[in-house]
């Protein structure tokens, strides 16, 4: 089954926070794969198969999960670059963020991001709300064409 | 001889010309000085009425400034101040204008004759209805000519006309009707200098508002940056302490005794606590910067909302609500339900130790505000703390009994103040509360610092 699903593409440079959201998304029980990236223009780099990256499968992500606070490039500036390319407009994006500040949230509806999560302080509630996105972006949802299913 | 006397009479008035320029300039100094001791100039104009009114021998004069008019001594009635003025603008007439007939020059002017039939008025203002008027009286003067000025003409049966050299020259006497004694050129100068002055100040004014509105705009910038700041970072050492306590406390590995469990929850629930506390400071914040939108609120149905939420989640409790139709009103409508969700909230927990809590809520309109109020029959407090209770962080009972972080109270107050309104409580412990607050006719949107 695992062949069939795209990974998760997760965006957190703050280690405490990367550790809980990992395991939340395990507890979740998601079986898709989750790729980390620690700031913004690392993640830009996996989408656009760059520097590193140049040699991956090509393909998009079942879903980014972003965090607002990066260093090099932010979270509103990864789904800015998203939102302006037709082909990755299609990936859902979900901002993760500390951040209740109102003019964040209304950027980010701006730039079409698809479902906006503050995190919790409470980590049963963090848990669950992980569980409903994941359920959500990453098993329900069909896959927009385009997006290559990893074989191997 | 005679050009002698001429030469004399003339060096006499130089001299009282000379004598009255410098006495109208110590009066010019001694305004400004009165005027810059002052926040508002017109203040210090009109505080010493005598000399405003020396300054130009005058009987009355008027200083309108903005909206407000302040008439001193003998002047027309307010409304015929305005109209001069109105008129006055009409005419262009924008930095100086004098008249010693009034009554002839300007409309209606009729009315007023007797207490104004001169006026010398200075603008201060390009922008605003701003004028400095004097007033002087009408003075009825008999007039004796030397001769009928309309000579009169005899027709004569040739159908030609002549004119009598003994009767041009008889005594003729006019009767002068709305007049005034004429205005002095001394005078007229000293108040177009007067005028200068004044609109320096203005202008100094203006530039020092626009001066603070510029520091102002700056530290709401840095008060933005700061509580952006503190929403990201000061939550996520929160949000780790209770997430990896209640890993271990859920970790099969851990050996834990029972007591080790109640300390693990014990830092849980202090870290959310301070969590909680955070995201109620920054609400706190967002209240006193978020703009205001006023319109008119239904305030009867607004509570009725409000007070549905609040029973759906008190459905074992037995409370007797007695809400009265409350007046209408002007404000913004997220704010103002945040008020009464807070103010319903408490009388809710603040009765929970009574068998039966009543609550009531009523609503006045008086003439220039409308004032609400909600009373219960809850433990209530010491009316000496009262202002207390609207702190932020302020709390009258111990956490023990009564949960909570402080806030709510704070926020009502802060709503209300930004809406021009006022907020204050009766109570007697264990006798229940009253709290109330205002809300003006007209809402000014209130910019909030505090």
């Amino acid at each position: 089954m695992q062949s069939t699903l795209k990974p998760i593409v997760l965006v957190e440079d703050n280690p405490q926070d990367l550790e809980l959201t990992l395991i939340a998304l395990e507890k979740a029980r998601l079986a898709n794969e989750v790729i980390t990236f620690r700031d913004g223009a690392e993640a830009i780099d996996y989408l656009c198969c760059k520097g590193k990256w140049e040699l991956r499968e090509k393909g998009n992500p079942a879903v980014i999960l972003l965090d607002i606070k990066l260093p090099k490039l932010s979270g509103l500036e990864v789904l800015e670059y998203i939102n302006s390319d037709p082909e990755y407009r299609k990936i859902p994006a979900v901002m993760l963020t500390s951040s209740r500040e109102e003019p964040d949230l209304e950027r980010s509806y701006e730039l079409g991001v698809n479902a906006y999560v503050v995190k919790p302080v409470s980590f049963a509630e963090f848990v669950k709300a992980v569980q409903e996105l994941g359920g959500f972006w990453a098993i329900l949802n069909e896959p927009p064409p385009g997006s290559i299913r990893r074989g191997w | 001889m005679a050009q002698a006397l001429a030469v004399q009479l003339e060096a006499n008035e130089q001299r009282a010309d000379y004598e009255q320029r410098i006495r109208l300039k110590s009066f010019v100094t001694r305004m400004l000085g009165a005027m810059a001791e002052e926040d508002e100039f017109v203040r210090g104009l009109t505080k010493s009425p005598d000399d405003l009114m020396a300054f130009a021998d005058a009987t009355g004069a008027a200083v309108l400034y903005e909206d407000r008019c302040t008439l001193l001594g003998s002047c027309p009635e307010e409304e015929h101040v305005w109209n001069l003025v109105n008129w006055l603008v009409e005419q262009g007439r924008e930095e100086i204008f004098f008249s010693d007939c009034l009554p002839l020059v300007v409309p209606n002017g009729e009315a007023y004759r007797e207490r104004a039939s001169g006026v010398l008025a200075i603008s201060t203002s390009k922008l605003y209805r701003s004028y400095v008027l004097w007033f002087r009286p009408e003075v009825v003067q008999t007039v004796k000519w030397g001769g009928d000025p309309r000579k009169p003409v005899e027709e004569q049966q040739s159908g030609s006309a002549r004119i009598h050299p003994r009767r041009s020259f008889d005594i003729w006497k006019e009767t002068v009707e709305n007049r005034s004694t004429p205005w002095r050129q001394a005078e007229i100068d000293a108040a177009g200098e007067l005028r200068n002055a004044v609109i320096g100040i203005v202008l100094r004014k203006a530039e020092e508002l626009a001066e603070l509105s510029a520091e102002l705009q700056r530290s709401n910038k840095e008060l933005e940056a700061f509580s952006y700041s503190v929403s990201h970072d000061l939550r996520a050492p929160f949000r780790h302490i209770v997430g990896y306590s209640e890993l271990l406390k859920q970790s099969k590995t851990a050996q834990l005794g029972p007591g080790d469990t109640r300390y693990l929850d014990v830092i849980i629930n202090s870290a959310h606590f301070a969590g909680t506390l955070v995201d109620n400071l920054l609400s706190f914040s967002q209240i006193g910067r978020a703009k205001i939108n006023v319109r008119p609120i239904d305030m009867t149905a607004l509570v009725a909302e409000v007070l549905r939420d609040a029973q759906l989640l008190e459905k074992d409790r037995q409370i007797t609500w007695r809400v009265e139709p409350l007046p209408a009103v002007e404000g913004d409508l997220m704010m103002l339900r945040l008020v009464w969700q807070n103010l319903i909230h408490n009388a809710v927990k603040y009765t929970r130790a009574r068998e039966e809590a009543i609550v009531e809520i009523t609503g006045l309109g008086l003439e220039k505000e409308t004032v609400y109020s909600i009373r219960d029959n809850g433990v209530g407090f010491d009316q000496a703390y009262s202002d207390k209770l609207f702190g932020v962080f302020q709390r009258l009972h111990r956490m023990e009994d009564y949960e909570g972080t402080g806030i709510g109270l704070a926020n009502v107050r802060r709503i209300i103040a930004r809406h021009g309104g006022r907020t204050w409580a009766e109570g007697e412990v264990d006798r229940g509360a009253c709290f109330y607050f205002s809300l003006p006719r007209r809402i000014r949107g209130h910019a909030e610092h505090a």
